[in-house]
């Protein structure tokens, strides 16, 4: 008396033990680079003094799966002394005060309407498609198969903010 | 047993017993069971046992074993086997001169037969109680014939039927006593194992499955279920030579393959100071298995998954503290090559199984990686149809 069949069961089953969870998130990768960016940004940025305390607000216009990710990724983090808060809006009129603005590719057409809020806030605008440098103060601009980086220096000015020198050096393309 | 000889035999030693004086009941007993008188003769023998004079003979008991025994194979009651065996036992006991163990141990081994091909019987219909305890009546009956009497294999069984009926302390003492009695087969091990891993007792069924890999090294099974115990218990780095041994035991197997290379990559998420090199052990397998098995859909599928997801932890190990923005944008040329490794077999995976979920996941995953919205569009809304079409 055997169990003929044992050997194919046990198999099925080492299987599903060892292959679980292996399945990704079409995403995954650049919402990691996304996450990277807009934190180690922060690093280059200098807020007016006024925006120095309280927390470290990080507006997201993006749909839940970026802003799930975005909101992980941020997790327990810190701006100087500052604590990092995620707010998502679905549209920009629920867009409240932020220290950044992250602006998905396909929610550009809301930029230009942030710009003036963005501006009294000083609020750090960015963006994600060829063309919104001029809306924005950062453009993540797709080339092929990455990433380059814009740099808006008038509307830093205009906004009220300020960047590291060697943040140009990053850049592809600084727009006066 | 000859049954023939048997009947000639017993049909001597009642004309031997009678033709000697004997209490009156008992003989009486005798002549009834000569003329076929069976229920008769049981009225009679079982004033015998009860009367002073005859309760203490060997032979009275013999007799009523005897009669009970042409009872039962007449009625198939087994209260009468069960009387048989116990009446035998007693005129065994009685039997200090050993006049009539001899025909008292044959009856028992007649009987105890029955019992063994009934237990057999009711295990093949699965119908595990009662095997057990005729397993277990077919011992304690062949115990009185010889208090030795230690067959392995039935202890084996009871420890089966025990199992079966998810009887954990009891299947464990049973298969315990047949490996102490050297009972060689594989389906020991790997059952012990299994009730001691239900008894929670972990280390001893690793113990168990281990001996059970030794002495039966060609049997696959007890590997496959210590490597199942061991994955529970996230012991990976031990799973490498159980797995190879497996491999070696059945060389075509891609199963088998491919777990070991899903092995290597659960450890080098777990030994970050190994990890490239266990990745590329990883990949080389599936690479094996691809040119043997080209359309294996989780061979092409994890190959993709492997290069999509170095670049995903690439991108996930630029430290934000420490690195600058410089290293950020500068793995993204290094990942454009992983995602384009990944591709061709995320796209054959695709290919392969068109409705499966996780290669259309996967490949959108790469295509945008590669800023390829369009095609990752396409892959998205064929993903969308899909979902809608299985709701």
């Amino acid at each position: 008396m055997r169990f003929k069949f044992f050997y194919i069961l046990i198999l099925t089953f080492v299987l599903c033990l060892v292959d679980s969870n292996r399945s990704v998130s079409a995403n995954d990768y650049l919402n990691a680079f996304r996450a990277k960016f807009l934190y180690m940004i922060t690093k280059q940025i200098e807020w007016p003094s006024s925006r120095t305390s309280g927390d470290f607000v990080v507006g997201i216009l993006a749909d839940q799966t970026v802003v799930d990710a975005l909101n992980t990724a941020f997790t327990g983090k810190t701006v100087g002394a500052q604590s990092v808060k995620v707010e998502a809006y679905s549209t920009i009129k629920d867009m409240k005060f932020c220290h950044l603005l992250y602006v998905a590719p396909d929610k550009s057409t809301e930029l230009s309407s942030a710009i003036s809020i963005a501006k009294k806030n000083n609020t750090l605008l960015i963006a994600e498609k060829d063309g919104l440098i001029k809306q924005s103060c950062l453009n993540l601009l797709p080339s092929g198969p990455k990433f380059e980086l814009e740099i808006n220096k008038g509307n830093f000015n205009s906004f009220g903010l300020k960047y590291a020198a060697t943040l140009e050096k990053y850049a592809k393309n600084v727009v006066e | 047993m000859n049954l023939k000889t048997y009947i000639l035999s017993f049909t001597f030693s009642i004309c031997y017993f009678v033709a000697f004086a004997q209490p009156e009941v008992v003989n009486e007993a005798a002549k009834l069971i000569q003329e076929g008188k069976i229920e008769d003769a049981k009225i009679q023998i079982d004033k015998a046992i009860t009367h002073p004079d005859t309760k203490d003979k060997a032979l009275t008991w013999y007799y009523r074993g005897y009669i009970c025994k042409d009872l039962f194979k007449t009625s198939k009651d087994t209260s009468f086997r069960n009387e048989a065996i116990k009446s035998l036992k007693i005129s065994i006991e009685l039997d200090s001169e050993h006049e009539y163990d001899g025909e008292d141990k044959k009856i028992i081994q007649f009987l105890a037969t029955g019992m063994y091909n009934e237990a057999v019987e009711s295990l093949n219909l699965q119908r595990f109680e009662l095997a057990n305890s005729l397993y277990k009546q077919y011992l304690n009956a062949m115990k009185i014939t010889d208090p030795n009497y230690n067959e392995n294999k039935v202890i084996f069984y009871i420890g089966y039927t025990a199992y079966m009926n998810q009887n954990i302390d009891e299947a464990i003492d049973y298969f315990e006593q047949a490996k102490a009695l050297n009972y060689n087969d594989p389906l020991l091990y790997q059952y012990l194992g299994k009730e001691y891993w239900e008894k929670g007792d972990k280390d001893k069924a690793i113990a168990i499955l281990e001996e059970g890999t030794e002495n039966h090294p060609h049997y696959t099974d007890i590997v496959l279920l210590e490597i199942s115990y061991l994955i529970t218990m996230g012991k990976w780095d031990e799973l490498e030579p159980k797995l190879n041994r497996a491999i070696n035991l059945k060389p075509d197997d891609v199963e088998l393959k491919r777990m070991l290379a899903i092995i290597y990559e659960k450890r080098a998420k777990l030994e970050k100071d190994k990890k490239d090199e266990l990745i590329a052990k990883s990949r080389e397998i599936y690479k094996a298995i691809l040119t043997t098995s080209p359309d294996d859909f989780k061979a092409n599928y994890n190959l993709g998954l492997s290069f999509y997801n170095e670049a995903v932890d690439k991108m996930n190990s630029i430290d934000e503290e420490e690195d600058d923005l410089f290293a950020l944008f500068e793995i993204q040329d290094a990942n454009i090559e992983l995602f384009k490794q990944a591709l061709p077999y995320m796209e054959k995976a695709h290919n392969l199984q068109p409705e499966n979920q996780e290669s259309l996941i996967g490949l959108s995953g790469i295509y945008f990686s590669l800023n390829n919205a369009e095609k990752a569009k396409e892959v998205e809304d064929k993903l969308a149809a899909l979902k809608a079409k299985n709701k």
